[in-house]
């Protein structure tokens, strides 16, 4: 049996000057809207302090919950005790997508109150639609079976098509680019200029980008519940690169998010009887400079719904493996 | 971290490696009961001690090896592998290293990432000439052992390395041009950065005050025109910034000499030279630091509060967050370092 070892260093750093020698209490107001504009009552509204805790190293943490109900003007007035200077806020109701992500940092305490006292956080909810079954996937760095030329990726199989997989239909068509990398010293990082391109086999196919902030409150669905009708673009090209000494550039965002469309047919006269559409949530992966792709997909295999509501209970891919499970709707 | 916590989420993201726990002296000066430890720099100074004696550790454990180092933890680690993997008396050879949470400044991998603005304290420095900052005293030298007083390519690109980072770090946040409050948490690694040399009281009482971003009294008198104007000869022997401790190192004759030695370097960098770069463990290192494409994103690896899939309604992944949250939360993290190291 192969012997391993796992060093770990316990390690200890040191928050370091990040110490308040006793809780502050703060107040948060939350004001809670549906997409109409009108105040939602009995929504469940959480913040959330962080208090230090003694331990080896940086100390422990502990998150203390503060919840309540907005009124029928949609407000929530939560009062807490924390030593960090910032809590983070959460909304849910039945029957609507949850909004979290928010976050209030104070600036200082006075008289033992953070400052500001009381801020508001404003918060729109958006009501469930109709949330169907997808192909959803968390591609996992699968690898690029050949770089130099086109490969298609069949979505409804996961797969690419014949003969580097099972897949039988390619909706994307990846194709890897990777200029030659020349020898460095051994301490330095090596130079690259790496192209992963995405085309489509169909006229009408097609990919666009939308981007949401990674950071700050958002809904529990990322992107519109509807995928655009129109303004699909009919390639892709995602490059990274690396001089010698200077600063990467890359085309990846954090922020980055796609809707697709796939398996176009048209009429004769060039109008549109039948299209899959989908969403991309994140980027394409830099997986591509280790010759490999990752990206997490949902494809709606209704021909011409462009509901992009997903229901992570009905997942069309069975027994996904931990890494390539997808619980966002 | 918990050692015995970090085996058993490894163990249940089945792993079937053996398991061997390192500590080292990383909290130097802790503060009992509260548990913080107020003076970073001499707890830096040891992670660059510690490299040496875990070298020899690790080339003394049979097998194939995986390493594994949280926040400060990859300082020891980086030192061991920069400094002494390829030593013939200390050598050793590892498979994989993992850094999570990596407490170190970006240029020490990859200079390119060095120069960040956002690290200058915005008050003064902004107006003087890069050659009057620490971060650059190393650049007025040639063929001469000062030159290593910087924290670029201080390790250089690592072999083998996983950078696994989180893009909503609070200890590790990213500078933005502003100095923060000190006592917060928050951009924690980036207040010792911009506070070098400057710390005020009360804890100026602690923590060691040298070079930095502080400013040498003798040329109190000059406007920042005339500053900039002072020849690098000059500030060779006699720094804009606060003087260093170590006068030797102003020394035409002893200054290379003196700078050549370890204990000399290690001090003068933990408290004196201030990094131009935000700490890895918030970043992408570049998809050709380690192995191709080795930056993880553990922000990536969870789902949201609102989907009862994340603990925190802020939605980030803090610092430590690896193990301050619970597996069923974590454990994608897990299963991706166990995938990428073959461990099962």
């Amino acid at each position: 049996m192969k012997i391993m070892k796992i060093i770990s260093i316990n390690a200890a750093l040191l928050l370091l000057f990040s110490f308040n020698l006793r809780a502050n209490e703060g107040r948060v107001t939350i004001h809670v809207v549906g997409e109409d504009g009108l105040p939602i009552a009995t929504a469940k509204a959480n913040i959330q302090f962080a208090v230090a805790m003694p331990g080896g190293g940086l100390g422990n943490e502990k998150v203390v919950n503060i919840e309540g109900l907005t009124d029928t003007n949609g407000i929530c007035v939560l009062t807490g005790n924390g030593d960090d200077a910032y809590v983070g806020a959460a909304v849910l109701k039945d029957g609507y997508y949850g909004a979290g992500g928010y976050r209030i940092e104070f600036t200082n305490s006075l008289l033992g109150r953070w400052q500001p006292w009381n801020p508001t956080i404003e918060v729109v909810l958006q009501k469930r639609g109709v949330q169907v079954p997808m192909y959803t996937r968390r591609v996992d760095e699968i690898k690029i079976p050949v770089e130099g030329k086109p490969v298609g990726f069949d979505l409804m199989a996961g797969d690419w098509v014949a003969p580097y997989g099972k897949g039988e239909t390619a909706d994307f068509l990846f194709q890897l680019e990777r200029k030659p990398e020349p020898a460095v010293p051994a301490r330095e990082i090596p130079p690259y200029d790496v192209t992963l391109t995405v085309n489509f086999p169909n006229a009408g196919d097609g990919i666009q980008s939308i981007f949401v902030p990674t950071r700050g409150g958002h809904s529990g669905l990322r992107l519109p519940r509807q995928a655009p009708a129109d303004g699909y673009e009919s390639v892709l090209i995602k490059r990274e690169s690396k001089e010698r000494g200077q600063k990467a550039y890359s085309d990846y965002r954090d922020d980055q998010n796609y809707f697709f469309r796939v398996r176009t047919k048209k009429d004769a006269q060039g109008n549109i009887i039948s299209a899959l559409y989908g969403k991309i949530y994140g980027d394409f992966n830099h997986a591509a400079a280790g010759g490999k792709l990752a990206f997490t997909y949902y494809l709606n295999p209704e021909p011409n719904s462009r509901n992009m509501e997903f229901d992570p209970s009905r997942n069309l891919f069975k027994k996904l493996p931990s890494l390539e499970r997808v619980n966002e709707p | 971290m918990s050692k015995s916590k970090r085996r058993k989420r490894l163990y249940q993201s089945r792993s079937h490696a053996m398991f061997t726990g390192v500590d080292w002296q990383g909290d130097d000066g802790q503060i009992p009961i509260i548990g913080i430890t107020p003076d970073y720099y001499v707890n830096v100074i040891h992670a660059f001690d510690t490299a040496l004696y875990f070298s020899m550790a690790m080339r003394d454990l049979p097998g194939g090896k995986y390493i594994a180092a949280h926040s400060l933890g990859n300082m020891v680690v980086s030192t061991a592998i920069a400094d002494w993997s390829q030593v013939s008396s200390e050598s050793f050879q590892y498979k994989a290293y993992f850094m999570i949470d990596a407490a170190v400044a970006m240029e020490a991998y990859d200079t390119s990432f060095g120069n960040n603005q956002q690290l200058v304290p915005p008050q003064y420095w902004p107006n003087y000439h890069t050659n009057l900052w620490a971060s650059e005293w190393f650049n007025l030298f040639a063929n001469d052992s000062r030159t290593n007083l910087t924290w670029q390519n201080r390790f250089g690109n690592i072999p083998n390395a996983y950078n696994y980072y989180s893009s909503t770090e609070d200890v590790l946040k990213d500078a933005d041009g502003q100095m923060h409050n000190i006592y917060a948490q928050p951009f924690a690694w980036v207040n010792q950065e911009m506070n070098k040399g400057t710390w005020p009281l009360p804890l100026s009482l602690i923590v060691n005050n040298e070079a930095g971003w502080g400013f040498n009294i003798d040329y109190s008198t000059y406007s920042v025109a005339q500053a900039n104007q002072i020849p690098s000869s000059q500030l060779q022997t006699n720094s804009f910034f606060e003087s260093f401790d170590d006068s030797t190192l102003y020394d035409p004759n002893a200054g290379s000499a003196e700078a050549a030695k370890a204990s000399v370097r290690e001090k003068v960098l933990s408290d004196g030279i201030p990094a131009l770069s935000n700490p890895a463990g918030g970043n992408f290192l570049g998809i050709n630091f380690g192995v191709p494409n080795a930056d993880r994103n553990m922000n990536g690896y969870k789902g949201l509060n609102i989907n009862g899939l994340w603990p925190r309604s802020g939605d980030d992944w803090e610092h430590s967050d690896i193990v301050n949250i619970a597996y069923p939360f974590s454990r994608a993290v897990f299963n991706q370092i166990v995938t990428d190291g073959g461990l099962r």
